[in-house]
């Protein structure tokens, strides 16, 4: 069953008062923990943040590698002592002079902004260390709240010499994805799964439930569930309490009607929420986008009440094509779904390419940028002018210049590209147990770095074909790509890495060895992915 | 809080076990400072050490100084979850 929800869940109410009593207590805010690792530490969302909503004064998705010395002095802050008391556990275990220590942590106490902590690598080193502390870090305990959770601070203890904040793979995944199955109710015109038909043999229940174990085991962080569609495996209700048992609380997408008493036992299970992918009210469009019967939307419609009348919460997502892309066809569909009290938020998307289907198929149910503009400019008035307390938003089409800037431009732009985690921090388990790097490249060969049948995630992710594809060798890049000679070979690949699927994408499946397309050094794509 | 009363409480810590000694620990700790905000887009810059830069492509100011040396990322966006709930 789901666990009550902790007491500190009054910190959001709390306002900040911006001053530091030496008499109170104070913890590490109970949405963010801190992870030892082989040469470093981290900072990141703890695994129980996962049960609430993101909240507007606390960092999401948030992982940070951080000095083993700074989480070490971190960790002291549980709130099993008052400040004081800890200040000088501090210095007497770390022999630190309170008056630096002091000034070194009071901008961590209660910060409304995320702050960078800059610091020397160790004494003597000219690297200047650059690592974020996510906003409202530590917080006053409320009502005695201690954080039991917390690994305490001699856990992070790593000697000076072995400190490496070069590589940021962590030791082992903070995040993993479990495929249970690719089978769909749906045959959704622009969906990007892989669903070409495979001969593969399914993993056992019990085996997703021991990888649920080996995941509690390592400390990790977020276990989602993907698929196909989730709630066709026929032990969802027992993977779904395994989960919650141990505070893991995936994020569920479904298209599937589920009738109430499927809803009642996935209540029973431990699910609050679920997000429903709803394109379109109207029952023509629904059948034509997602080739399904002419019964799939009405059951859709009395599950979306049943779901009402239990109290779980909705998010819906809609995927836009040429197809719904009328600006009457949204109106009306987020004036039906804004009627439901338990839709928390309404999110428009544009349908995009799909690795699988091809250009053609893309160019077939792609909108386009023009009519895309009347799109947002619905939503927002829509927004604008609705009661319901839904949040509704509408998603940007991805900027195709990023493919195009000039040289200088992906110069500025490319270093600050958003980390690609997998491989880095994460791993994806397919429905037959192989494990994967990306949920977008399934069972490409290139990427699969494991088979969890005969091993366990740990040796996984400590295989030579994870950690080579990690640590990758520049001359197995072919001449033909500039990748073979770029001297930011190694930063590239091992910081923020690339997007191997973009990569696929731009110039076809034989040259996943070129530049991210997003690259300076990058070719032209020789593939229009892209809404133009 | 007093430094002395602080200081004056000497046990047997586990601080050797980082390899540094009193004074390198002092160091790192002492000579740690933080940037936020508008802060950071005037002083990051003022104060950067020529080629002292950050090596660590890790962070997301979200400034974006022109002469900020470090690379940074987005901490609230992975691209392998980006379309997961798109489905």
């Amino acid at each position: 069953m789901l666990k009550d929800v902790p007491e500190w869940h009054i910190l959001f109410s709390q306002k900040s008062t911006g001053m530091i009593h030496t008499d109170k207590h104070y913890h590490i805010h109970p949405a963010y923990t801190l992870i030892p690792d082989k040469h470093c530490a981290f900072i990141a969302n703890s695994r129980e943040w996962g049960m609430f909503e993101p909240h507007p004064d606390i960092d999401d998705n948030f992982s940070q590698l951080i000095s083993p010395l700074f989480a070490s002095i971190f960790a002291y802050w549980n709130g099993k002592k008052t400040y004081a008391e800890t200040l000088k556990a501090i210095c007497a275990d770390l022999q630190l002079q309170a008056k630096p220590l002091e000034d070194m942590l009071k901008p961590c106490f209660e910060n409304p902004e995320r702050i960078q902590l800059r610091y020397p690598e160790t004494d003597g080193q000219a690297a200047t260390l650059k690592h974020w502390i996510p906003r409202h870090f530590i917080v006053e305990s409320q009502q005695k709240s201690e954080r039991n959770d917390l690994r305490p601070p001699k856990d992070f203890i790593l000697p000076a010499r072995q400190w490496d904040f070069s590589k940021m793979r962590t030791q082992f995944p903070h995040s993993l994805s479990f495929m249970l199955t690719n089978h769909c109710v749906t045959d959704c015109i622009y969906c990007y799964a892989d669903k070409r038909p495979r001969d593969i043999k399914s993993l056992p229940t019990a085996r997703w439930i021991e990888l649920v174990r080996e995941a509690d085991a390592m400390g990790c962080l977020n276990v989602d569930l993907a698929g196909g569609e989730v709630f066709l495996h026929p032990d969802i209700e027992q993977i779904l309490q395994a989960l919650h048992q141990r505070s893991f609380h995936p994020y569920l997408s479904t298209k599937i009607p589920l009738s109430e008493e499927k809803i009642r036992r996935l209540s029973d299970a431990g699910m609050r929420e679920l997000q429903l992918s709803i394109d379109s009210w109207d029952n023509a469009l629904m059948e034509k986008m997602l080739r399904v019967p002419p019964s799939y939307f009405p059951k859709l419609q009395q599950s979306l009440e049943a779901l009402e009348k239990h109290g779980i919460k909705v998010k819906v997502k809609s995927v836009i094509t040429c197809h719904n892309d009328a600006t009457e066809t949204i109106e009306k569909l987020l004036t039906r779904l804004t009627a439901f009290h338990n839709i928390q938020s309404v999110s428009i998307a544009p349908a995009e390419y799909s690795l699988y289907k091809g250009y053609d198929q893309f160019q077939a149910y792609r909108t386009n940028r023009k009519q895309w503009e009347k799109v947002k400019a619905c939503v927002s008035a829509f927004a604008e002018s609705c009661k319901s307390p839904c949040i509704i938003d509408c998603q940007e089409i991805s900027d195709s210049r990023k493919y195009f800037a000039s040289v200088d431009e992906k110069c500025a732009s490319f270093p600050q590209r958003a980390r690609c985690t997998g491989n880095i921090s994460s791993l994806f388990i397919l429905p037959d147990g192989k494990a994967g790097i990306c949920e977008e490249l399934y069972w490409h060969p290139k990427f699969i770095v494991g088979d969890v049948t005969t091993q366990s995630i740990r040796h996984v992710w400590e295989s030579e074909k994870a950690l080579s594809l990690y640590m990758l060798s520049q001359e197995k890049f072919r001449r033909k790509s500039v990748c073979s000679i770029c001297p930011d070979f190694d930063p590239c690949h091992q910081r923020n890495g690339v997007c191997w699927k973009e990569i696929i994408e731009a110039y076809g499946e034989e040259n996943h060895d070129f530049p991210d397309p997003r690259c300076p050094y990058a070719p032209p794509v020789t593939h229009k992915f892209y809404i133009s | 809080m007093k430094n002395n009363e602080i200081n004056n409480v000497k046990t047997a810590g586990f601080a050797k076990e980082f390899g540094l000694n009193e004074k390198e620990l002092n160091q790192i700790v002492g000579g740690c400072f933080f940037f936020s905000g508008a802060d950071c887009a005037e002083v990051a810059v003022m104060s950067e050490p020529e080629g002292l830069s950050c090596s660590f492509s890790m962070d997301a100011c979200e400034q974006s100084c022109k002469n900020c040396v470090s690379s940074s990322i987005s901490i609230t966006t992975t691209v392998n979850k980006c379309r997961s709930k798109t489905k």
